[in-house]
């Protein structure tokens, strides 16, 4: 079956609100209306209610780049699933890598939290990915598949599909070796195969982005293999310019 | 004040950015033809992983013109691929030199592992010296080291403006040579001090010879430009290349070298032929007026005897531009020439770059030489005494 593909601006630690909302009405400007493409963006946290409201009545929906996995209580300093729903938030990512590396995040802790969003009727984005030294040792699919398993460990088949996965792959190995295209291609179905396992048929609706790093240049190729279903795009979605040429990308 | 080296920085740990020239020659099929770029780049490259630094190399090759064919044609791959066999370790090749990518290859590095970064001036900001392109280069390090002599004469974003970002600067061993020895050369040469300006226009190279006439005990003039200064004197020079417009230039530098009490040397005899051809009839023309027909190619024998005779009994030697056109075999005999006797003399001999250090290269005279330097640009003007930004850029 046919997957809408599916793009999503993660803004990292950028953007007041003033900027926030003027980078959302250049993407509403620019996209005008066209809903082939699944896009959304996802601000920090304070941009949150300035994006919703300057997206309203356009198909791009609001991200959020993190959550905590209780709805409430003694958790200072956390921001909860459905306090997020309360502002707009329509998909959380979780699990990225660099939650990974400077904060904590493990399987466990993204597990609990993609049942908080789920539960509290959002989408999470869930990211996978090896470091450049586990690339290096040929851990990818080890690693990637101990990631997607830790994750989603006890969803049931039908939740499953409402989930999107993004690998954020090493970009290079070794000796002039650029990661490529077809690289990600490859864990990609190893992703789907994983997926397979644990959910059935189901495996094969959930979208799966390239959390790499998509520029307007690469787009296009990367989207077009087959079980690459978008992009989960950085740095390049901070420029309206890139981020829609970005999008234009997933169409061919 | 002396330059600040990367020997006087704690590396350990920490990510350095080193700025590199691998604008090295490419053949068809994409292979390194001459290394020598990447050798030079080497005792820093090594200093910095034997110090347990996380090494991030950047440079450019080309004039990428932002076609997508580029990419493949100025990858810096096959300069990777030279520089891991010559390290005798892995080179991890990013596919850009900014973006998410990079960021976190180059925050995943492992001390003591090397990381080059692609082709600098993929992006147009890199020559733009864009600010925001700056910072993106430096937050991928902790500190920033210039050993890119070939392109220290420019101020782009890898060369100079990203050091304000960085913490720690400091410039790499290869431009502390160059910038040791071209100013020594300059400014406390061991005397007599002669220097050798060849090339086929005066105005390229006004400006240095200006300063060496304020520093240099003779002045050898060959190439083109030597027939601009004997027409300025009225002297014939038959078909030969003449700048007619600087004539009035040459006169104010010959006065100048008077005033000074510096020796002008010009050709008294020449190497000619009726055109600038390989083929061309071959004439020596054993006087300083050049007959009607025929058209200065070269120095001739006896001015290259006179100019060996000075190299020879020189404290310091200066060469830049060849003394004829060189890259044909029946007028290289004097840019050779010079080449071979700058080899026997005991001075301190410096090759400044470009053409000169090719000439070089070809009669395999370099490891003869005190210096040739990587730089034909940068060393020009910095022999006309300017501050050259990526050397700048690493003292602040």
């Amino acid at each position: 079956m046919a997957r809408q593909k599916f793009v999503c601006g993660n803004w990292k630690l950028h953007k007041s609100t003033a900027e926030a909302a003027a980078l959302v009405k250049e993407l509403v400007d620019g996209l005008g209306g066209d809903a082939r493409v699944q896009v959304a963006v996802a601000p920090v946290f304070t941009a949150l209610p300035a994006a919703r409201a300057a997206l309203a009545g356009s198909p791009i929906e609001l991200a959020a780049q993190d959550v905590h996995w209780e709805a409430t209580g003694a958790f200072t300093g956390e921001v909860s699933a459905p306090l997020l729903a309360d502002v707009g938030v329509k998909h959380v990512i979780v699990g990225h890598s660099e939650r990974r590396q400077f904060f904590g995040e493990t399987d466990e802790s993204v597990r609990k939290k993609v049942g908080a969003v789920l539960a509290a009727g959002l989408r999470p984005i869930v990211c996978v990915g090896e470091l450049l030294a586990e690339r290096e040792a040929g851990q990818t699919l080890a690693v990637v598949g101990r990631q997607v398993r830790g994750g989603l460990a006890g969803l049931p088949a039908e939740v499953l599909a409402a989930v999107t996965l993004a690998y954020e792959p090493v970009w290079a190995i070794g000796t002039g070796k650029t990661a490529s295209t077809a690289q990600a291609q490859e864990v990609h179905a190893a992703i789907r195969s994983i997926l397979r396992e644990l959910g059935g048929a189901v495996a094969d609706s959930i979208r799966i982005q390239y959390g790499g790093s998509v520029k307007p240049e690469n787009a296009a190729e990367l989207m077009s293999q087959p079980d690459v279903d978008g992009a989960l795009v950085g740095g390049a979605s901070l420029k309206a310019k890139d981020f829609l040429a970005i999008v234009k990308g997933a169409l061919r | 004040m002396p330059l600040k080296t990367i020997d006087a920085l704690q590396l350990a740990g920490k990510r350095v950015f080193i700025r590199v020239d691998f604008n090295v020659p490419l053949d068809e099929q994409g292979k390194v033809t001459d290394d020598a770029r990447i050798r030079a780049a080497l005792p820093t490259i090594r200093f910095a992983i034997a110090q347990k630094a996380k090494v991030i190399l950047a440079s450019h090759l080309g004039r990428p013109k932002g076609k997508p064919e580029d990419k493949l044609k100025l990858t810096l791959e096959p300069a990777a691929v030279r520089l891991s066999e010559l390290l005798g370790q892995d080179v991890i090749l990013a596919d850009d030199c900014v973006g998410d990518g990079v960021v976190k290859l180059a925050r995943e590095l492992k001390e003591g592992q090397v990381l080059l970064l692609e082709n600098l001036r993929f992006h147009p900001e890199e020559e733009a010296n864009d600010e925001a392109f700056c910072k993106e280069l430096a937050a991928l390090c902790d500190v920033w080291i210039n050993d890119a002599f070939g392109t220290a004469h420019r101020a782009h974003a890898s060369t100079a403006g990203m050091a304000r970002f960085v913490k720690e600067k400091a410039a790499g061993f290869l431009i502390k040579k160059e910038v040791e020895y071209l100013g020594k050369a300059l400014g406390t040469p061991a005397r007599p001090f002669v220097a050798l300006v060849g090339g086929a226009k005066v105005s390229d190279k006004i400006k240095v010879l200006e300063n060496l006439l304020a520093k240099a005990d003779c002045v050898c003039i060959g190439g083109a430009m030597a027939y601009t200064f004997l027409a300025a004197q009225e002297v014939p020079v038959g078909k030969s290349l003449v700048e007619k417009d600087k004539l009035e230039l040459a006169r104010q530098i010959l006065d100048k070298a008077k005033a000074r009490k510096v020796d002008l040397l010009l050709p008294v005899d020449h190497v000619c032929g009726d055109a600038p051809k390989e083929t061309a009839r071959r004439v020596v023309v054993a006087d300083r007026a050049i007959p009607a027909d025929l058209m200065g190619l070269d120095i001739g024998p006896k001015t290259l005897d006179s100019y060996r005779q000075r190299i020879l009994s020189a404290g310091t030697v200066f060469w830049n531009g060849p003394m004829g056109l060189f890259e044909q075999k029946p007028w290289a005999e004097g840019t050779f020439g010079v080449a071979r006797a700058m080899a026997e003399s005991k001075a301190v001999t410096v090759v400044g770059g470009g053409d000169s250090a090719a000439a070089v290269e070809q009669a395999g005279l370099v490891d003869k030489m005190k210096h040739v330097s990587t730089g034909g640009g940068a060393s020009l003007e910095f022999i006309e005494g300017r501050e050259l930004p990526g050397v700048k850029a690493c003292e602040d």
